[in-house]
Parts: structure tokens; C-alpha cells; sequence
């Protein structure tokens, strides 16, 4: 059986991939409106797109990153199990473990406590649940999945906002390279 | 087959950005032979980020945390009354590589960067291409003046260099790129909050985490030195590295070294954990009202850690004491120029623990100076009060080069400079204040000489615009006794002064 035929369809794919450019520029764009602030009495304009641009073009690459891992998964697993509820079972699998690592995102923070700091089972345990059974119960109870499907087909619209602005962004990149490459 | 190594394999595998960084690292710059017949000293700068002078034995302290630095000072010119502009990395570093005041080159907030027009005016530039000039630090802040000068600059070292476990903050640096440096450092691997880049960064953290629970380091048995960045590191690595980057310059070269350690976290080594368990407890001082109250410590916690912050220094004495040893057998202690000090002080009084404060009092801004001259033999002491904008003209006239126009330091005493105990010296705080603005929040402080006026302008705590408070730097070193209202005369003149230069620095954004 060819390799494109186990894929899922392409609306499908760009649902999930909705919901994955939600939530991981969102995490970026939150932590740049953190710092911005302070950036606007010390650095230009310019200066501050450019710090933009590759923190975008960094989220790009990890949103692609994501939703690759998860065609692997739909063409790995048994199609019954995933690939048929690509959406569902998709787009919850990323929400759950794009949320656990930023529980340990958060939780390794502070690294002063390295190494004493506690990387037990009990930190993992629960979100690792969180991961197996939150996409099971999408694919089998009926209304979680219609709810799912609902919000990853609403989120398409960060689609069209995400990613032309990594477009810009990547284009910025490549510009500012090319602007130093030559002064230098 | 070149071998990859662990570093290359994941400055190409980071990102866009990195990579790109990386191909302009590959094809960056190596020191160069410059005129052999040029006959120049070497100048060697080391900075020891957050030393205070209060600290060491050198200049008195009660614990003798620094033998290694008087041996030094056997050959050296110390000065007992040197000031750093600023009382963090961001102002005290852009000082020492500009001779400018923080008002003039408004590197301010934390992170902050030279006015663009004044970034021409530094270090490196000024001694021009008859030197190699190589840059280190350790100091992720100093580095983006590197950033800044890199036009100036001939190699910039990675601030990874010398470490045990590295950072991909380390990616970019010293090439140029400075807007990945800030998405980097700032946002996408930024520590002690949450990373921008949520993969990558997280799966960054993981990678150090486990290095560092992995690694064998029986000097280090709890906690291992590390930056903000976080860099993690071994104290005698990092000398080792200095003692093998200073045996491989290149003469003419002038090398600014700015060195972590002992900045907090405050993680002595095995052989100095402990070492000042004496029960000795300095004069507690009273509270100081611009002492956050979220952040205020108590007296048993301002001696702990004042404590841990002596063994780690006795722990840099110690690497200093190698370095000395390694270059005196060297030789290059008879052709070169050592530079010992320090961006800014450390605090463990009046509630305040570490140096993000508005205080200027002398334990965060009095560091360390001591110059050794090639072939020097004896000790020779400066007493009048010296400040960290006298180091670049300083440098200059050694290297026989005039000060420049913009200079607003001096050639230091001693080393060919006038002898003015009267001079005036500011020091100022302003880190959320705008710089390109009028301040209207800041502290300030001129030394004058035996007097030390401090202002602290603008703050809510108090019900006046200024609140001023002079000290006496002869008879109560440890600014106990506010005695503004009782020296009016000298205070007025010295706030006069003070005043004219704020209103000078304001004048200037007026509308």
C-alpha cells in the first residue's frame, strides 16, 4: 500500500496542524510579549523584528517538527486506532503533550537546584496518563470527539495569521543574514 | 575524518538561525600576526563579575579571603579607593570598555545596550589594529557590547568556552548575530522563567539536566558554579582555559577576560566549602527603605550567604593564585600588562542580598584594582579614589596612545595620571528608567574626597524629589552616620555638582 494512501486526508492534517501553531506560537508569542517591554527602550525597531522574526521561524520549525511526528504515528499505528480519527485523536495527543512539557517546562526552571531537583516518576506519571487516555477517550466517546473536531476545525483561522507571519519572519531571517554576510 | 564534535553537532542542529550563526562562525575571525616590529606590552584584563573590594583581605577584610591577591599585589599597583560606575553588569561593563558614565553611554536597564552613537567609542576600537584584540565572558550581558564591537574585535570567545556543560545560548554569540543572541538568551532558551521555544527549549533543559546529574565532578559534590545562562562550570577549568588563552596571545594582544565567579550562585568548591565557619557576624545595619520587602533578608540570612560568598571568592583567589604562578613561569608576567578587576560589588547588609538594588553603597560599587606592569617588583599603593572610566585612557597611555576627546575618565595615578584627591567621581543606578529619556527615577553618588554624597532621586518611599545622604568615607567607611545636614557646606557644593550633571544628562531630551 503506498505510504500516501495511510496518510490522512489533507483537511484533516491541516486541523491538527491548527491546533499545533495554536498552541506553541501562542507559548512563543507570549514569552516575546514578556520581554518586549523592556526591549522597546533599549533596542530599535528593527532590532526587535529581527529578535521576532527568529523566534517565529524557531516555532515554525517545532510546529513542523510536532505535526510530522504525528504522520509517523498515523502511518505507524493501525489506521482503526489513529489515522481514521486523525483529527480527534490527533490534534488531543498534541494538545496533551504540548501542555506536559509545559508543566515540565515550568517545572525545570530552576535550575539552581541542579541536581537535587526531583525528576521522579510522580512528575511524569500523571501527564503521561494524560497523554494515553485523554486521545483514547476522543476517539471512542462521541461528543469529546465532535468537540475536538469542532475546536481543531475553528482553529484553522490561526492558520492564516501564523503562518504568513512566519513567512515574513523567515524572510526577515534570510535578509538580515544576507545584510550582515555582506557589511562584514 | 574531521571529528564532529558535541558543540558543532548542536549549533547545526539547533535552528535556522543557529545554523546561519554558525556558518558565520566557521568563516569568522582568527588572531593575526600584526607588525612584528611594533614592540607593544600585552594588556590582560580580567574582570571578576560582582567582586566587591569589601570582601577581600586585600583591602582589610577580617577573613582572609584573598592571600593569593596580595601576592599579586607584591608586584603590583593596587588601588584602595576604586569605584565602578554602576552596581550591575550592564552599566559597570559598559564603562569599563567605553570610559563613559552610564548618563553618557545609557547602557542602564539590565540587558541593556551603548547608545548606537557611542558604541564606536570604546576599548578596542580606541587601541585600534596594532593590537589583537580577543574578548571573553561569561557574562551573557557583557557579551551583547561584544555584539556591539565586533567590528572591533578580532576573535570573541563562545561564553561556553571553558565549561562543562554548555548552552545553546552559546550558538550565536561572537558572531554577529545579535538578534539571535537576544531570541536565544531573551526568549527562546530563556532561564529561571519559561522557554520561548517550547520543544527545543524543553528539550534543552532535559540535555542539562541530565549532564549535570551525570557528570563526575568530585570538587563540586551538591552544586556546580553556573551562569545565568545557564553555563555550568568548573572554577579550575575556566582558569585552566585562561591560563592556556593567555600563554596563546599573540604579541601585540590585548585580552578582556570577564570571568562569572563570584557572582551568585554562590558555590564554592569542596576544598573552600566551609572554609569561614567561624561564627564571626559583621555589625548588623539597619533596613534601608528602598529594600524591597519581598526581597528583604534577615541578618542570619545575609551572614550565610555572605559567608558562602567569601569561599567562593577565596575559591577565585585560589584560581588567580594558578594564573599568576602559570604566567610568572611563563614569562609573561615581564611583557604584560595584568589588569585585575571587577563590573560591580555584592550587598549583605540592610536587608539586601546580591546587587539587583537601587543602594549605592560602597559594598556594591567599591571593587577591586591592582595593575601589574611588565617586570614589576614592588608593591605601590593608590589611595586617592579611582574610577572604572579611568580604565580606558589608562590602557591607552601604556600602550603610548593619547586619551580620546570623548573620554570622561583620566589616566589612573600611579600609572601617569594627575593626582586630584578632590576629583570628582559619579556612580548611578537607573535600571527602569528609559535611556534615551530624562530620568526621573535613579539613584545617584560623587565621592569626593574623604565625602561620598548619595541621592536617591524620584522615589515613592520617600516624600522628596531627592533624598540625600552624605558620609564621611574616612571616619565611617561603613556609611552609618548620615551626616548631610551637619556638612552643608561641603554636601551643598558636592550636590550642586551632582544636580548639574543630572540636569545636564536631562537637558538634553527637554522638548
Amino acid at each position: 500500500m503506498a505510504i500516501s494512501s495511510r496518510l490522512p486526508g489533507r483537511q484533516q492534517i491541516i486541523q491538527v496542524y491548527a491546533i499545533i501553531v495554536l498552541i506553541i506560537f501562542s507559548w512563543t508569542i507570549l514569552w516575546l510579549f514578556w520581554k518586549l517591554p523592556s526591549w522597546r527602550i533599549f533596542l530599535t525597531a528593527w532590532e526587535i523584528v529581527g529578535v521576532l522574526a527568529f523566534s517565529l521561524s524557531t516555532a515554525l520549525g517545532e510546529s513542523l517538527v510536532v505535526l510530522s511526528a504525528l504522520l509517523i504515528l498515523a502511518l505507524s499505528l493501525p489506521r482503526a486506532w489513529f489515522g481514521e480519527v486523525f483529527v480527534a485523536r490527533g490534534a488531543s495527543l498534541a494538545a496533551t503533550a504540548l501542555g506536559t512539557m509545559m508543566f515540565l517546562d515550568d517545572q525545570l526552571k530552576h535550575e539552581m537546584l541542579y541536581p537535587e531537583l526531583p525528576l521522579g516518576v510522580w512528575l511524569l506519571a500523571l501527564p503521561l496518563a494524560a497523554i494515553v487516555l485523554i486521545p483514547y477517550a476522543a476517539g471512542r466517546i462521541a461528543w469529546f470527539r465532535r468537540i475536538v473536531e469542532s475546536f481543531a476545525d475553528r482553529a484553522t483561522i490561526f492558520l492564516y495569521i501564523m503562518l504568513p507571519l512566519s513567512g515574513i519572519s523567515m524572510f526577515v531571517v534570510l535578509v538580515r543574514a544576507l545584510a550582515l554576510t555582506l557589511s562584514s | 575524518m574531521t571529528s564532529i564534535s558535541r558543540r558543532d553537532f548542536l549549533k547545526v542542529g539547533s535552528s535556522v538561525s543557529g545554523a546561519l550563526a554558525v556558518s558565520s562562525l566557521a568563516a569568522g575571525t582568527s588572531l593575526s600576526a600584526p607588525d612584528p616590529a611594533a614592540s607593544l606590552p600585552n594588556i590582560l584584563i580580567l574582570v571578576f563579575d560582582a567582586m566587591s573590594a569589601m570582601n577581600l583581605s586585600l583591602y582589610g577584610y577580617r577573613r582572609e579571603t584573598t592571600p593569593n591577591f596580595e601576592r599579586f599585589a607584591q608586584r603590583a599597583t593596587v588601588f584602595n579607593q576604586h569605584y565602578s560606575t554602576g552596581n550591575f553588569t550592564t552599566p559597570g561593563t559598559a564603562s569599563l570598555l567605553t570610559g563613559l558614565y552610564p548618563w553618557t553611554h545609557r547602557a542602564i536597564n539590565m540587558s541593556g545596550l551603548i547608545a548606537r552613537d557611542r558604541a564606536v567609542q570604546n576599548l578596542f576600537r580606541a587601541i585600534g589594529k596594532r593590537y589583537n584584540r580577543l574578548a571573553f565572558s561569561q557574562n551573557l550581558l557583557a557579551n551583547y557590547f561584544f555584539d556591539q564591537f565586533r567590528r572591533d574585535l578580532d576573535e570573541i570567545l563562545s561564553p561556553a568556552s571553558f565549561s562543562l556543560v554548555e548552552s545553546f545560548v552559546s550558538i550565536g554569540v561572537g558572531a554577529g548575530w545579535m538578534d539571535a543572541d537576544r531570541a536565544i538568551g531573551d526568549v527562546l532558551f530563556k532561564e529561571g522563567y519559561g522557554t520561548g521555544s517550547l520543544v527545543l527549549g524543553l528539550a534543552e533543559r532535559l540535555r542539562r539536566y541530565e549532564a549535570v546529574a551525570r557528570r563526575d565532578t568530585p570538587d563540586y559534590p551538591d552544586a556546580l558554579p553556573r551562569t545565568i545562562t545557564p553555563v555550568f562550570f568548573q572554577l579550575k577549568d575556566v582558569f585552566d582555559g585562561l591560563i592556556a588563552t593567555a600563554g596563546s596571545l599573540i604579541p601585540p594582544s590585548l585580552a578582556y577576560l570577564h570571568i562569572w565567579s563570584p557572582h551568585d550562585p554562590y558555590v564554592p568548591s569542596r576544598q573552600f566549602d566551609g572554609a569561614f565557619r567561624d561564627g564571626w557576624t559583621p555589625e548588623p545595619k539597619p533596613s534601608h527603605r528602598l529594600v524591597d520587602p519581598q526581597r528583604h533578608h534577615s541578618v542570619r540570612t545575609l551572614n550565610e550567604n555572605r559567608r558562602l560568598y567569601d569561599e567562593y571568592i577565596a575559591d577565585v583567589d585560589a584560581g588567580l593564585g594558578r594564573l599568576y604562578d602559570a604566567l610568572s613561569a611563563k614569562g609573561i608576567l615581564d611583557s604584560t600588562y595584568v589588569i585585575v578587576t571587577s563590573d560591580h560589588g555584592e550587598m549583605f547588609e540592610r536587608g539586601m542580598m546580591g546587587h539587583e538594588t537601587p543602594l549605592l553603597y560602597d559594598p556594591i560599587v567599591r571593587v577591586p584594582l591592582l595593575i601589574s606592569a611588565p617586570g614589576q617588583s614592588s608593591r605601590r599603593d593608590v589611595d586617592i579614589p579611582t574610577s572604572s572610566v579611568d580604565l580606558l585612557p589608562t590602557v591607552l597611555h601604556l600602550t603610548g596612545a593619547a586619551t580620546p576627546a570623548w573620554c570622561e575618565g583620566q589616566i589612573l595615578p600611579g600609572l601617569g595620571g594627575p593626582e586630584d584627591p578632590e576629583r570628582s567621581l559619579f556612580m548611578m543606578e537607573a535600571k527602569t528608567e528609559h535611556p534615551s529619556a530624562a530620568l526621573q527615577k535613579a539613584s545617584f553618588a560623587i565621592r569626593k574626597g574623604r565625602y561620598k554624597l548619595v541621592d536617591f532621586m524620584g522615589y515613592p518611599q520617600y516624600r522628596v524629589q531627592h533624598r540625600l545622604e552624605m558620609y564621611d568615607m574616612e571616619n565611617d567607611p561603613e556609611e552609618l552616620n548620615n551626616i548631610y545636614s551637619e556638612t552643608m557646606l561641603a554636601a551643598s557644593a558636592m550636590k550642586e555638582e551632582l544636580l548639574a550633571r543630572i540636569d545636564s544628562y536631562n537637558a538634553q531630551f527637554a522638548e
